[in-house]
């Protein structure tokens, strides 16, 4: 993995000057090359591998927005304010919503850096196989910044991640910032969605900082190609009162990495970390989430639901931490996967660290496989083994999907996973 | 319409059904009585296609076709049904949804237009009305958290709406009390026509008091051991299952021979 740690770092933009964003970029480029790129030796890595990016030589991308054509799905939902980016580059805004920002984090990091330094800064970067994180801030650049007003209710933004149609093994680093101010609301969608047989990389490092009673869900569709990568990180920073939702809805065949982290620092604060996987063809997907009870009454929830058909793989690493002091915490996990085929393979691990007292905790992890009982019951009212499979992992992910903020999104995103589920299954 | 010659059924290398015949006609209702163990389950769920039963010998025929060789999904769609002995909780799955998907499964099989759901609603309402079933069974999951009573009422209500030529009550009575029994048997009754035919599996002779069977048929040890009207039902029912054990399949058969 040296080998490619050392190729990326040398492509890496020299230090220019010696202002605060420059000493963190520095910074992030020193510690890219001392922690490296994750291999199975990282406990939090032990069952993604990387050697693909290795085999192919990746390199660093050059964002050029020029004659490339590009792939733009049709948006996942009727969005007035809908954000594109192109191969992590900001591209442009169309439709605008009063009391939000929208700007990309190029304009903002030129114009005002001090808004987002402390954001910026505050991105932790430890031995665990953070390195994809060194290297996003190393390049800190491209990406885009989103600000909601005290108080306002800035409804739904689509955030499409659009590629370019032919990519070769390229890597790109983007970093979005969401700042909600005290009592303000955003539903933000982001979508996923390649078709190209290329091999790129993209590495998204998302930063939120939910002031005290904000309201945050984040829906995330990812729906991309065999041969490409995504790696994501998700770190919340909650106050006093605020609430944060993620779904993730994993239906493409590559290989994925999901780390969602929510601290709880402000009492009353509290979370919702939900996922649905549909894994198929060669997929790997990858979610580690994280609930860290800091402060204390604070409520968090994980819920999971993983179905591997093929030679898919899905790994689900909940982890929840209730630290010292943190009294009154109440934290959920549950995660169930279903295997649909020999080949498939399902990986589940609950973590519970508890440092306080008086707290209410519940996890509750299974792995299994499709009800032969039900599957003849619905098989001898005249349904096919498909449509009665269909019906049982589409029941399966419901308490998922039922969470969606919306009938709309439910419908669509329902479908969308309907789906990512037919197809030839084979029978375990 | 049916026709059993023979049929030797084992589950684990272990023989259950031991020889059956049966021959049931459109318009009739059977009714197979016989004490536990004796394979009245293996009897419904062969005829359904569950996996797990090998027929070792013998033969079933239905409406012309070996029905062994079809598919739980194409006997269905054929027009087969199992109301189950314990039906099947689906939670998540919308009953309503179920049913139509299942509809439309079997309507497309015979090249009849699908139903779309207010074609479909009516026709359920229609089927609800004359069962006399409220319609807060059709918002739940497939069984899910259902009594005993309104497992059983979904059977028949799913029979009711896809309208099969062969249904096959599995110990449909069992576990219900005296008003749902009540409301099962005038839902199988409301569904008797001539071109039906209905075989009734129990246990009781009590369920026999609601719907009139053509025919009763005393199975014992993996075979029919005799044949006969509604009396043969009273007769058990007196007797008890462990007379039949002791002597008394020879002194049915001596009877009716």
């Amino acid at each position: 993995m040296s080998e490619l740690v050392n190729s990326l770092a040398e492509n890496l933009p020299a230090k220019s000057g010696d202002s605060w964003l420059a000493n963190l970029k520095a910074r992030g480029r020193s510690q890219f090359t001392s922690v490296g790129l994750p291999d199975k030796k990282v406990e939090e890595w032990k069952y993604t591998s990387l050697l693909a990016l290795e085999q192919r030589k990746t390199v660093l991308g050059t964002s050029s927005t020029s004659s490339k054509a590009v792939y733009k799905p049709k948006p996942l939902a009727d969005i007035t304010v809908q954000i594109s980016m192109l191969d992590g580059e900001f591209v442009d805004i169309s439709g605008k919503a009063a009391g939000v920002r929208i700007q990309s984090l190029r304009t903002v990091l030129q114009d005002n850096p001090e808004e987002i330094k402390d954001l910026l800064q505050s991105l932790e970067i430890d031995q665990r196989g953070q390195g994809f994180s060194a290297l996003n801030t190393a390049t800190l650049d491209p990406g885009v910044v989103i600000h909601v007003a005290s108080e306002v209710n800035a409804g739904e933004i689509l955030l499409q991640w659009n590629s370019s149609a032919s990519l070769g093994a390229e890597l790109f680093n983007s970093r979005v910032v969401l700042v909600l101010e005290k009592g303000a609301k955003l539903h933000l969608l982001e979508q996923f969605e390649n078709r190209s047989e290329d091999s790129s990389v993209l590495n998204v490092v998302v930063q939120c900082k939910l002031e005290e009673s904000s309201e945050l869900t984040l829906t995330r569709l990812q729906d991309q190609s065999a041969s490409s990568v995504l790696i994501t990180r998700t770190d919340v920073s909650q106050s006093n009162n605020s609430y944060f939702r993620f779904t993730a809805l994993d239906l493409g065949t590559g290989l994925v990495r999901h780390d969602v982290k929510a601290d709880l620092s402000g009492q009353g604060a509290s979370c919702a970390l939900n996922g649905a996987c549909v894994g198929s063809g060669q997929s790997h997907v990858d979610h580690h989430l994280y609930a860290n009870h800091i402060a204390g009454d604070c409520k968090s929830s994980q819920l999971f639901r993983a179905v591997a058909k093929d030679r898919s793989r899905v790994v689900f690493n909940g982890k929840v931490h209730v630290f010292k002091g943190a009294d009154g915490s109440d934290a959920k996990q549950s995660s169930a996967g279903l295997l649909l085929s020999k080949l498939a393979e399902i990986d589940t691990k609950p973590e519970l660290e508890i440092y306080a007292d008086e707290v209410i905790a519940s996890h509750g992890a299974t792995v299994g496989q499709l009800d032969d009982q039900a599957l003849f019951y619905m098989q001898s009212r005249g349904l096919s083994e498909q449509q009665a499979t269909n019906l049982l992992t589409m029941a399966f992910c419901r308490s998922v999907t039922d969470q969606l903020p919306s009938d709309s999104l439910r419908e669509t995103l329902g479908e969308r996973l309907s789906r990512a589920l037919e197809g030839a299954v084979e029978h375990v | 319409m049916l026709k059993i010659d023979n049929l030797h059924v084992s589950i684990d290398g272990k023989e259950i059904l031991t020889g059956l015949n049966l021959e049931v006609g459109a318009g009739e209702v059977h009714a197979i009585m016989g004490p536990n163990g004796s394979g009245k389950s293996t009897l419904g769920n062969v005829i359904a296609g569950r996996e797990g039963y090998v027929v070792t010998q013998g033969t079933v025929s239905y409406q012309g076709k070996d029905l062994l060789e079809l598919s739980p999904q194409e006997r269905a769609c054929e027009g087969v049904f199992l109301a189950f002995q314990y039906p099947v909780e689906i939670p998540g799955v919308n009953n309503t949804y179920f049913l139509r998907t299942a509809l439309n499964a079997q309507r497309k099989y015979r090249n009849e237009e699908e139903l779309d759901s207010v074609g479909f609603l009516r026709l359920v309402r229609e089927k609800l009305e004359v069962l006399r079933i409220g319609d807060d069974l059709l918002h739940r999951g497939v069984n899910e958290g259902f009594s005993g009573g309104e497992k059983k009422r979904n059977e028949i209500f799913q029979m009711a709406v896809l309208e099969p030529k062969l249904a096959i009550l599995d110990e449909t009575d069992s576990g219900l009390d005296i008003d749902a029994l009540k409301a099962v048997a005038e839902g199988v009754n409301s569904l008797r026509s001539p071109d039906r035919a209905i075989i009734l599996i129990t246990h009781y002779q009590r369920l026999l008091e609601y719907i009139q069977p053509d025919f009763v048929h005393v199975l014992a040890r993996g075979k029919i051991v005799a044949d006969g009207g509604p009396e043969l039902a009273l007769k058990l029912e007196e007797q008890g299952y462990t007379w039949l054990e002791e002597g008394g399949i020879a002194q049915l058969q001596a009877g009716s021979a």
